[in-house]
């Protein structure tokens, strides 16, 4: 068959090379004993290549002579799995993503739209006339204030304790979104462990080997090259790209998950500490500087007339 | 594509946020997709080296002339700024790893096999 030719080339150069050559008459005899250990005798052949290249002392700037069974068996199937994973993660989250029932009383409902309309009135206050604005500032943050009263609203941690919903809410979250893909990781790395399986484009310096090398510690060995864990993770980061372009809305959830772990004030939509929020709000409704806009409004109109009859003239 | 909104005074433009948001989603897909069929070509072709990388930024600002294409003639009435429509998600991180990673299956696939 073909490797039969490949070792009649490579016996006909450099010496170096018998390295290679070696192991692939050794295999490929294997190969053609058996059809059934076709996939072992792949992970046997690379095994033996390293371990060769270990005991010869191999330098990094050979290339590396991957066998065609790797990628066959390997690497194509390695990227359909991923692929039909990441999409059933995704159709599996479209599917439980009900919205959490809104389970809240009528008093934390209204302290939520309270702070939601302060902060609407800091930020477009300018629009209402002066005393109109004095009122809704009284309203909220005076002394008899809606922001002077205690929060009624369930701090966090209370909420979790208290409320079932949340944590089955949470663990849909999680076994939708991260439980696959450490699962899948486990896999990858029981199945396809100590070999490398394909090769970087571009020349990497050598601290990048133990992130794409995990399992192999073969000092000589191109950085270059990576092993399948790290191919499984970066097909993880790499899918998004192309995810986003077959579905249109949002689809990187696992990064959102991560963003929203580290920011835990914006993480679930109930657990905002209410107390801490009124302050801020009466703090930062205090210090608005309010004017409003039909003050200065006959000023800006005769500018722009001014600047409009000017351009007419040129 | 819809157009952004009118422009009130010099001063403060309104920026209809509907119209805006999907001109954005529309470059960010052309975007993503440039850079997918970037890297299988990249990766066809053989390209090794950090070079590679020259033609993604080009692939990328071709998406420029791409919505010129498409009608966008005033690109302060379409996106907010010229620095937006040439720059935005030219550097994020999603394409940028598309690119590498299609280069990188497609090199696999036909050179190292």
């Amino acid at each position: 068959g073909t490797g039969c030719n490949k070792l009649r080339n490579i016996t006909l150069h450099r010496q170096k090379d018998f390295a290679y050559a070696l192991p692939a008459a050794v295999s490929n005899r294997l190969i053609r004993r058996s059809k059934d250990f076709v996939i072992r005798s792949g992970y046997y052949k690379l095994i033996i290549v390293t371990s060769i290249a270990r005991l010869l002392n191999m330098e990094g700037a050979h290339p590396l002579l991957l066998d065609h069974a790797v990628r066959d068996w390997v690497f194509i199937p390695l990227t359909l799995a991923i692929v039909l994973m990441k999409l059933l993660t995704q159709y599996m989250h479209l599917l439980f993503n009900t919205p959490p029932p809104t389970n809240k009383e009528l008093k934390e409902l209204r302290e939520m739209q309270a702070v939601a309309r302060a902060g609407r009135l800091r930020g477009f206050g300018r629009f209402i006339p002066e005393s109109s604005f004095k009122m809704r500032k009284d309203y909220f943050a005076g002394e008899k204030g809606i922001f002077s009263h205690k929060a009624v609203t369930r701090s966090p941690q209370e909420a979790m304790a208290t409320d079932p919903s949340v944590m089955v809410d949470m663990m849909k979250k999680n076994l939708t979104g991260m439980v696959p893909q450490l699962a899948m990781g486990m896999v990858v790395n029981f199945f396809f462990q100590g070999f490398v399986i394909g090769k970087v484009p571009f020349p990497l310096s050598p601290r990048f080997k133990p992130m794409l090398q995990r399992g192999i510690d073969l000092v000589s060995l191109d950085v270059s090259y990576f092993t399948s864990l790290s191919y499984y993770i970066l097909l993880l980061f790499g899918l998004r790209g192309a995810f986003s372009l077959v579905f249109r809305e949002d689809v990187i959830d696992e990064t959102e998950m991560m963003r929203r772990q580290m920011n835990p004030m914006a993480a679930s939509p109930m657990g905002v500490d209410m107390d801490a929020m009124f302050k801020s709000e009466k703090a930062a409704l205090a210090a608005v500087d309010y004017e409003w806009e039909l003050e200065s409004a006959e000023e800006r109109a005769v500018d722009i007339l001014r600047r409009q009859l000017k351009s007419k003239k040129n | 594509m819809a157009p952004k909104g009118q422009e009130q005074n010099k001063i403060e433009d309104l920026i209809n946020p509907v119209a805006y948001k999907s001109n954005l989603q529309a470059l960010n897909f052309l975007r993503n997709f440039v850079a997918v069929v970037a890297g299988i070509v990249v990766g066809i072709c053989g390209v090794v080296g950090w070079h590679g990388f020259i033609y993604h930024f080009l692939a990328q600002l071709s998406c420029v002339v791409a919505m010129f294409l498409k009608g966008c003639t005033n690109p302060t009435s379409y996106f907010a700024t010229w620095n937006n429509l040439l720059f935005f998600g030219v550097f994020s991180s999603t394409t940028l790893l598309s690119y590498i990673l299609f280069w990188m299956i497609f090199y696999n696939v036909c050179h190292v096999f």
